[in-house]
């Protein structure tokens, strides 16, 4: 031991009292690292919310599909709102994907469910917001309020659609009869039988894209669907 | 060497293990896809499991191995006034550490409703270390 015990007891008072201001010190400023960690956290959180209903009204958009129905190229977004790989999918790759190529007419984009966390309700629930035309709000908001594995109850899915303004007795009709269960699980089927194993994952003109979630994969497929599509022309 | 220093370094030894196991799997994890998630996935999935892009895990992985550096160097290398300084600085890391494990907990015991095992090893681990190191620091004034 470098210090034993003895020595340190012959310590000084004034070496006591600095030592202890110092201790002071370190202990203060781990608690405001630890405040700033936790305030960034907040912030990005708050700042990375989906935004993808925002072009609604300045593009096309029918249903589930955003974008140009002619473009000549299709993307199609398997996916699942209690995924957090879907959220972030949503809230980072979905406004670059708009940007970039369903604005400029390039690409049509379709959200398909494909239930792999408990979400059929919610799954649901975004159908019934697509019969009032606001599936891609919902869609947001359904993303925002992604916070837990713990399935949306029916209630905090109906609070969602009246907080959005849509036509609540309907909707909560919508939801309590389970109205488009049939449509998720023909979806995920579809998904399945496609070879979708987890969400998100993502098709450009039918071709499934492995690690299509990610930008910079997806745009590569993209470009080279544009490429073929432009070549048959 | 006291048995509460052996312990000091023991448990950050068992910290550097899980963050460097979970510092692992997220960055290996390269098509980023809910298959079928376990709770330890879904914690690491989550938006809270990174900051500014950098994983959490590898944040608590290089603050371990400060701990281990500044202890390290405290117990064995420097002479009293600077080991005691060094000691002070391992126990602010191992604090700060403590305090954010403690923030991540909550997180996931009433955010997220999942619990990852080796998240919680190191919540425990970081405890232990943070109630050693001031067990040991306050022993000395």
């Amino acid at each position: 031991m470098a210090r034993p015990k003895k020595q340190k007891r012959t310590t000084s008072q004034s070496t006591k009292k600095k030592q202890q201001q110092s201790l002071w010190l370190i202990l203060g400023l781990a608690g405001l690292v630890v405040v700033v960690l936790i305030g960034i956290t907040m912030v990005s959180r708050s700042r990375n919310q989906p935004t993808t209903a925002n072009v609604v009204g300045e593009i096309a958009a029918e249903g589930k599909v955003l974008g140009d129905p002619n473009a000549p190229v299709e993307v199609i977004d398997f996916s699942d709102f209690h995924c957090p790989h879907c959220r972030t999918f949503a809230v980072e790759t979905e406004p670059k994907l708009i940007e970039e190529y369903v604005k400029t007419g390039k690409v049509r984009f379709v959200y398909k469910h494909f239930i792999v966390v408990n979400s059929h309700l919610a799954a649901n629930a975004s159908e019934c917001a697509r019969e009032q035309g606001k599936f891609w709000e919902y869609h947001d908001y359904l993303f925002q309020k992604q916070e837990t594995d713990a399935p949306f109850t029916p209630e905090e899915l109906k609070q969602y659609a009246r907080d959005l303004g849509l036509d609540t007795a309907a909707f909560d009709k919508c939801v309590d009869s389970g109205k488009y269960l049939d449509v998720v699980n023909k979806e995920t089927n579809e998904g399945r039988s496609m070879g979708v194993r987890g969400t998100p994952t993502i098709f450009v003109n039918g071709k499934l894209i492995p690690r299509g979630a990610l930008w910079p994969d997806l745009k590569a497929a993209i470009d080279q669907a544009l490429q073929e599509a432009g070549a048959s022309q | 060497m006291t048995w509460r220093r052996w312990g000091i370094l023991l448990f950050i030894l068992i910290g550097i293990a899980v963050s460097g196991y979970l510092t692992y799997t997220h960055l290996a994890n390269v098509a980023p896809v809910c298959a079928g998630l376990g709770d330890c996935a879904y914690v690491q999935a989550s938006s809270y499991a990174k900051i500014m892009g950098v994983p959490v895990a590898l944040l608590g992985l290089l603050a371990y191995l400060g701990m281990l550096a500044t202890f390290g160097a405290a117990f064995w290398l420097l002479d009293e006034e600077r080991a005691y300084l060094a000691e002070q600085i391992a126990f602010g890391l191992a604090f700060a550490g403590f305090l954010y494990s403690a923030y991540l907990t909550y997180v996931e015991a009433f955010i997220l409703h999942a619990y990852c095992i080796y998240c919680v090893i190191s919540a425990i681990s970081i405890t232990v270390v943070t109630a050693l190191a001031a067990w040991d620091l306050f022993a000395e004034m």
